[in-house]
């Protein structure tokens, strides 16, 4: 029988969240690796168990990775400077509105030389037999007052005597930029990694690129479990896939 | 005994006792240097290779190293390091030739509008020919290269305009043009980018005429937007990697090169009161230093050199007393300067964990649905 296992961190808990309201614990698992300022949280997984589990899967396994996708969030939640613009592509626009333009080229290594999970994911890919699946993160919210609040929340805002009303919160517009970007170099690094990348699920998007209002999480960078039903959906459908291949090949 | 004009010379006029007499170290060629800067004065650079030290030198002295493209603050300062932001006052990679700076002023200022103005060397690379290695990797389309150049040429506009002090080493008299309207291109189509064709390219090699006239044309343009701009000229001390001319070897194609911008130099000095020389080219070149100052390819010039140039610099222009131990500084002050605090980055950072840190962590939430 195939199983799925999910490893990821804070955007896992979207797709465990949707699998314990669904009751189905069986066919998908979700584990999560514990985080930089709490590495050892209960029910946590460190990289070297992540490494153990999935060197205990068999090839008709899958492995999906919920491990990308926060630099944007680094990068694109606060105001830097300027208005800037790039493009994400070669078909992108131009915004006409920018101050400041960036290369692509220049934000793309940006990003390429902060993707600080690379080394765990590499090994979880080398220790595996089953194939290993890149998850998207969610898309950014599209509501500036509404990640303003949330972050707000927050007791200790300050930096350098600034807080975060005082940097302002980014253009949605640079975010969902930034977020593009990252999803294109964390897919082009899967590819070089041999892996496969599986984009956000198109449900997900308002119609302006950004994550549908139901389906924020209560904070002001996460999807919810209604997302987390989707990916779980994604999942399936590839499992399925990997199932019917086998039946195939006999 | 009779009296004679050499008999009461300063000291600085005796090889003996200027040149051969001192330690290597000691010697200090620089007479007559009339600029100041204390650390409000905004210095530009623009040039060759060598004028790459000078600005690392300025910058990390504490002076006020004038950057006028800075690159976004969103990109992390490693980032922009790489991608030659800072490297010098705007992102023009090096200008070898006084053609080059004549027309970038030009450019800049619509004046001038290359014909051959995009190389496209494969389908998401393109360059922009008079810098094409300022964008590593190159620029993923056309339409980015072109917005860039714009706001590049906006940056430079806003360099000349308030620069206090324009640092400028001549670096090349050698160089490859548009056989269309003339556009000098900073290195031959084919090396870095672009194709070489006969038919659209054709090698120049200035003489001091054309030097002076267009240095000339450059600080008469820059004088109208810029009336307080003092200049101070260097020639690099770089010799040719290689030369053009088939009728010469790279040795004497190097001596006749810098002996051009030696001579176009001094008499832009002697014709303009806001021009100044700074003999960095004769304390790199200088026979006392028997050649120390060369790295092993005999081209690159090593840290103590930049070390004596730029202590000498700084000792006549900002009044600053040569430090001993300039070799050992000079090592560290070739360390990649530390990264500049993201502040709103780190805000953000810490945000953003906390946030990952709680996202699903109620009690009633799904982590318990890990089977380990």
């Amino acid at each position: 029988m195939t199983r799925a296992i999910v490893i990821g961190q804070s955007h896992s808990a979207a797709i465990a969240e949707a699998l314990a309201a669904e009751g189905d614990l069986d066919l998908i698992t979700v584990h999560r690796l514990g985080s930089k300022n709490r590495p050892f949280e209960r029910g946590t997984l460190s990289a070297e168990d992540a490494i153990k589990l999935v060197q205990s899967l068999s090839s008709e396994d899958a492995v999906f990775l919920a491990m990308l996708g926060t630099f944007s969030n680094y990068l694109g939640m606060l105001r830097s400077g300027p208005d800037f613009d790039f493009l994400v592509d070669q078909a992108d626009r131009a915004d006409a509105r920018a101050v400041d333009r960036i290369p692509h080229r220049a934000m793309a290594m940006a990003f390429d030389s902060n993707r600080g999970q690379a080394p765990t994911i590499e090994k979880i890919i080398g220790a595996s037999k089953a194939p290993v699946f890149l998850l998207s993160s969610p898309p950014p919210k599209e509501s500036n007052d509404y990640i303003l609040h949330r972050l707000l929340r927050q007791s200790d805002q300050m930096k350098y005597g600034k807080s975060v009303q005082d940097f302002g919160i980014e253009r949605p517009e640079s975010r969902l930029k930034l977020w593009r970007i990252e999803t294109l170099l964390s897919a082009k690094w899967a590819r070089s990694l041999g892996i496969s990348f599986v984009q956000a699920p198109v449900k997900c998007f308002n119609s302006n690129g950004f994550l549908a209002r139901k389906y924020y999480y209560d904070d002001a960078t996460h999807a919810n479990a209604s997302y987390g039903a989707l990916v779980v959906q994604q999942i399936r459908e590839i499992v399925q896939d990997m199932k019917k291949q086998a039946a195939a090949h006999g | 005994m009779a009296e004679h004009p050499y008999k009461s010379a300063p000291e600085y006029n005796s090889w003996r006792r200027s040149v051969a007499g001192p330690a290597a170290g000691e010697v200090d060629p620089v007479v007559n240097f009339n600029v100041r800067i204390n650390h409000e004065t905004r210095v530009a650079t623009a040039g060759s290779c060598f004028a790459q030290h000078i600005a690392r030198y300025l910058k990390n002295s504490g002076y006020n190293y004038f950057v006028a493209e800075t690159g976004h603050p969103i990109l992390p300062e490693s980032v922009r390091q790489a991608n030659n932001y800072g490297l010098f006052s705007a992102r023009y990679g090096n200008i070898y030739t006084a053609r080059q700076l004549l027309q970038l002023f030009q450019r800049a200022y619509g004046q001038f509008q290359p014909l051959e103005d995009c190389w496209q060397e494969a389908e998401d690379v393109f360059l922009d020919p008079f810098r094409p290695t300022a964008q590593p990797g190159g620029f993923v389309s056309e339409l980015e290269m072109r917005l860039d150049r714009e706001q590049h040429l906006a940056c430079v506009r806003r360099m000349f305009e308030n620069l206090d002090v324009f640092v400028f080493t001549l670096g090349l008299t050698e160089c490859w043009v548009s056989r269309s309207d003339g556009a000098v291109f900073p290195i031959c189509p084919g090396v870095e980018g672009g194709q070489f064709a006969k038919h659209r390219h054709v090698f120049c090699n200035e003489t001091v005429d054309d030097v002076v006239s267009e240095m000339s044309s450059f600080l008469l343009h820059l004088a109208r937007v810029n009336p307080r701009a003092q200049i101070i000229l260097t020639v690099s001390p770089v010799p040719l990697a290689a030369t053009a001319r088939r009728d010469q070897h790279v040795l004497a194609a190097t001596t006749y090169s810098k002996s051009v911008l030696r001579v176009a130099a001094e008499m832009l000095v002697a014709r303009f009161p806001h021009v100044s020389y700074f003999p960095s080219y004769e304390i790199i070149t200088g026979s006392f230093s028997r050649g120390a100052y060369y790295a092993d390819d005999l081209r690159n010039v090593l840290e103590n050199g930049v070390a004596h140039v730029m202590g000498l610099f700084m000792k006549h222009a900002a009044g600053e007393a040569p430090e001993p131990a300039r070799e050992v500084k000079a090592e560290a002050k070739s360390q990649p300067v530390a990264p500049a605090a993201n502040d709103y980055q780190e805000l953000a950072a810490r945000l953003v964990e906390v946030e990952c840190d709680e996202a699903g962590l109620d009690p009633e939430d799904s982590l318990a649905t890990g089977k380990p």
